[in-house]
This record gives C-alpha cells, structure tokens and sequence, in this order.
C-alpha cells in the first residue's frame, strides 16, 4: 500500500475522527471493503470483511495519522470496531 | 535411501549441540537438551491422553515452542502430525477430518475449535486435545513412510492433504542448509506459519539441523511488532513473506538499527514487487533473497548473490528445474526435487496426474530460465495465490452456492486498489444474498483469507456453448482490472 492513507485524510477534529477512521479502513482494504460496507456491518471490521492484509495496513495508517500504536496481539478489542478504534486513537494511547 | 525418521534426526542434532539455544519464543528459550528433553516428555503425556490406537492428529494452532515440541512429539510417538493452517474454520476441519480421517486436533484455543469436541488438556502443555465429538467413521491408509501432512487449497473443493516420507522432509532441510549456507551462528526469525511451506522448509527442520537458533514470531506482522521482534532476536535472517517486506519498507519512522545483525532476508511465496524489494534494501541496507517453492516439492530455487535484485534464483541441491512449452505457446516451470510429496492423502491419484513421464511436477507456473536462474511471469491458472497463500477458487465457489438464492458463484482473483490479489465473487440466481450474508457465511466455515472481499450480482452467469465461464466477459460486465500480483 502507498502512503495514500495518510495523504488522503485532512487534519480534523475529534467529531470527525470516525468519518477518518471508516476512510482510513476503506484505503486500507485498497478500497474493497467500502465506507458502506462498514456501516452495514455496524462498525465491525471483521463483519465487514477486513482481512489480514486490511488489518496491517491499518496498523500501520494508523501509526502515520495519529502516531498510535495498538497491539493486536495484546489488545485485539481496540482493533474490533470504528469506534473502539475511535476511542483507542482519541485516548492519545 | 533407507526410511528416516525424524524423531531421530531430531535427537541426534539436540546432542550435537546440546548447550546451545535452539528455540525462543518470547521469554521462553530452550537450549537443544532441553528441547529433547520436552519432546520426550511430551511424547509421554500424548502417549496418555491419545492411547495407542489414536495416531492421526491435525495441529490447528498458531506458531509457538508448543507447537514446535508436539510436532516432534507426535513424530517420536509414532503418530503422524497434520499441520493444518491455523486459519482454517469448521468446513475446513470438518472436510480434513472426514477426508483424512483425523479424530484428534491439538489446539491452542479450545474455547473457540471450530467444530464440536471433547477438549482433554495435555499436561504441562499449553496445548489440548480436541477430540472430535462425531470421529470419522473410515480413513484413508497413508503410505507406510509418511511422516507428516501439510494442506494446499484443493480443487475438490476441500484441502488436499500433502503425505511427506521422512526422508523428504530431511532432503527439503539438508538441501535448503546447503544451498543457502545456513550454519550453527545463524539466528533465523521466522514469520511464517509452520504450516506453510516457507516456514516448513526454512525453519521448522533446517535451523534445528545444523544447530542455530530458531526464533518466532506471534501476531500480525506490522512494521513495529517485527522491528521490536528482531530487536530481541538480533536475527541473521529474517524468514518472511513480501506483505512483511512491504510494510517495513513503507514504514513512516523506520527504526533500522535493530536490523544491524541481519544478513539476508528471505522471502518467498508470492511475488516481490521491484520497488518492494528496492524500499526495503535501500532503507535497511540488507539484501532480499527471493525463493521459490511449491508446495508440492519443497524448496526449489534460491538467490544466493546478493548483488542481484531480480528473479528467483537458481536451483538448490537436489533440485532440477525445466520449462515446457505447452500447446498454448505459454511456458510452464516445472521442477523435480528429493524433497517431493508422495502424493495426497485424500486424492490419491491426483498427484501422480500433475507428474509428467519425467518425474517433473507440472507447477501451473508460467515462467522462464536465464543462465540457471528462474524467472516466474504469473499463473496458466488454478490455486490463486493471496500474499502467500493458495486458495482454489472452487473451494470457494462450493461454499457460496449452498446460500439461500444463490444459482451460479465464480471466484476468481481481482485486484484492489493498492493492486493486492483480491478474491472476487460473482453470483447469478433469482434472490442473491447482500454482501453482508455472503462475508458471514464464508466466515463462519472458511479461513478468513477465504472469504470474498468483492461481491458481485448477475441475473446469470456468462457462459459458451458447452457450460464454460466467459471469463473475459464476465470480468467486463462486473468492471474488473486482473491482479498483477495474483502469482
């Protein structure tokens, strides 16, 4: 994946953090699992089809847009949903 | 050659280097006496919970020293270890279970096994026996020399299972240590699951043969969970697959002086984009060497220059490769190894078919060779090949059609928009399902690599005269770009 991730998203405030992420998530599935897909599935990225590649690629969108790290072997909760990662990532953690 | 068994091989090199580290797995580091020491207990305590007769036994668990000491305790107690992709899911299982007849799986999680068992705990393990609650009632007589089982995606439509004699697993290994120099000063992370062929014939057996340190790795391989790995491991070589590559090379912040002590970095099953290969070596100065193998035959090719930044390498030891050129004018790569499997457990003549009269496997690979080096150019079709692993898109193609509304399903590769393989599913029928149910019954039976990231809708399927997609013009009608990376 190229930097896209980062280079598509402006700089906003925490009320639009989960519009980001859900954008951040659709890069990082190279655009497979969609904004509206996610929704559908209520947020939750397994539901919505994120895959092991989508995963990492957010782990790594993530570190680049908000220089947060989450491990998903000790932490796998903040990965589940928009929100939970929303709430990991507004947490400053 | 006379049988081998590798219980024995296994033996023989932890009292040839008895003092020294021979696995790490996080805090846990065991030197080879102690590491032939838990095999032979393990054994023991396999021996008492499976009793004799129970010899057939699928590990369905991630990478760990756990893993590592039951493979070799299965071996040592006579039984035969089937590694089976720790991904896999209940229609998986249940198809390995019937058409293998494997009762018994040990398993890291047995809250969460996929299928209904008995779960006995193995003492002093952090594994358990998942007893199947409905056993096969028949099973297929491996070969007598068969000493252990790996899984390809099948086109049956269930995972074909890969029968290895000892003495080709121990030709894979001695093969691989001599045509890439591995030695007793190398420490080998590895990203790769044993039961993927990459960590089989790179790690499981080689490391342990010549008596270096094998180190593993647990989780998604993000670029700062493997630089704070090879933090720990200070590695010689680093094992992994190009998605690894990738992402460090990409990574925002690169932290390289952990990679200081690393040598090589091996990468294999799937194809290494040049500018993959370029991000990494420029920022961390090592130089990547691409492999080749296959599944069926083991380890084949290796980069032993590290000068050179293209293609796949040249023939290991024991490895012959040749390219025929079929009635279509494509070029296929096809290779006779000592290190071949002896066939399919579950499909017992399905391999000798993929054979030719020469004893060289038909690979599907369309490639060619330039001064003893082997250059693969993409797939004449069959298994798709997602980030390393192969998924037969009839596997899942079987799966869908058993959905409510769903009269025709073709699977076939697409590309995302980062160019990554996708697996991409069209499906015809008067009531076809939302995407949402379709990713939720694929998920609920097949590896999670399985499931369709795309998901489209015909009123039907474009088909010939005689029954065949049109692939072409199915790929038009649902807007498709054919993945670069697909091989």
């Amino acid at each position: 994946m190229s930097n896209e991730a980062v280079g598509a998203v402006a700089p906003v405030g925490a009320t639009d953090r989960r519009a980001e992420i859900e954008r951040l998530i659709e890069v990082a599935t190279g655009r497979v699992v969609t904004v509206a897909d996610l929704r559908a599935a209520g947020g939750a990225l397994d539901a919505a089809g994120v895959n092991s590649i989508g995963y990492i690629n957010l782990l790594e969108a993530l570190e680049a847009r908000y220089g947060v790290a989450i491990d998903p072997e000790a932490d796998p909760q903040h990965l589940a949903t928009v929100d939970s990662i929303a709430e990991f990532v507004g947490g400053g953690r | 050659m006379a049988e081998v068994d590798l219980a024995e091989v296994l033996a023989a090199a932890c009292a040839e280097h008895a003092g020294r580290t021979a696995v790490v797995d996080g805090a846990d580091r065991v030197s080879y006496t102690e590491l032939s020491e838990r095999v032979r207990s393990r054994a023991a305590e396999l021996d008492a919970v499976l009793g004799p007769d129970r010899r057939r036994v699928g590990i369905h668990a991630d990478n760990s020293l756990e893993y590592l000491v039951s493979y070799y305790a299965l071996i040592r107690s006579g039984r035969l270890p089937m590694l089976v992709d720790a991904k896999f899911g209940a229609v998986e299982l249940a198809a390995i279970a019937s058409g293998c007849g494997v009762g018994d799986f040990l398993t890291a999680a047995p809250a969460k096994f996929p299928l209904p068992a008995e779960i006995r705990p193995v003492a002093d393990s952090a594994l358990s026996i998942a007893a199947l609650d409905d056993p096969p009632a028949t099973a297929p007589r491996p070969r007598p020399d068969t000493a252990t089982c790996r899984f390809t995606s099948g086109t049956t439509g269930e995972p074909k299972c890969l029968e290895f004699s000892g003495r080709a697993v121990l030709a894979a290994a001695r093969n691989w240590v001599a045509g890439t120099g591995l030695g007793a000063d190398d420490r080998v992370l590895c990203l790769a699951s044993f039961s993927n062929g990459l960590a089989f014939n790179t790690s499981l057996l080689p490391v342990l043969l010549v008596g270096g340190e094998l180190h593993l790795y647990r989780g998604l391989p993000s670029s700062r969970g493997i630089t704070r790995a090879v933090a720990a491991a200070r590695p010689t070589r680093l094992v992994a697959f190009p998605l690894a590559y990738r992402v460090l090379g990409e990574a925002p912040a690169p932290d390289v002086a952990p990679f200081a002590t690393l040598s090589r970095a091996v990468s294999a099953a799937s194809v290494l984009a040049p500018g993959v290969r370029a991000d990494f070596e420029r920022v961390y100065g090592v130089p990547i060497a691409d492999y080749y193998g296959i599944a069926e035959a083991g380890p084949c090719t290796y980069e032993r220059d590290a000068d050179r930044g293209e293609g796949l390498g040249t023939a290991l030891p024991g490895v012959s490769l040749r390219i025929v050129e079929l009635p279509t004018g494509e070029h296929e790569v096809r290779v006779r190894t000592e290190s071949m499997s002896s066939g399919y457990l579950n499909a017992p003549d399905l391999l000798a078919e993929r054979v030719d009269a020469d004893g060289y496997y038909r690979t599907g690979d369309r490639g060619r060779v330039e001064d003893g080096r082997l250059f693969v150019t993409g797939r004449l079709g069959g298994p798709i090949n997602l980030a390393g692993r192969k998924v037969d898109p009839v596997e899942v193609e079987q799966v869908l059609r058993v959905l409510d509304g769903v009269a025709e399903a073709v699977v076939f590769a697409d590309a995302d928009a980062n160019g990554e393989a996708v697996l991409h599913a069209v499906l015809g029928g008067p009531r076809p399902p939302s995407r949402d149910e379709v990713i939720r019954h694929c998920r609920a039976g097949l590896a999670a690599y399985k499931v369709p990231g795309r998901v489209s809708y015909l009123a039907a399927v474009p088909r010939s005269t005689t029954g065949k997609v049109r692939m072409a013009e199915l790929r038009a009608l649902v807007g498709t770009t054919e993945s670069d990376r697909s091989s």
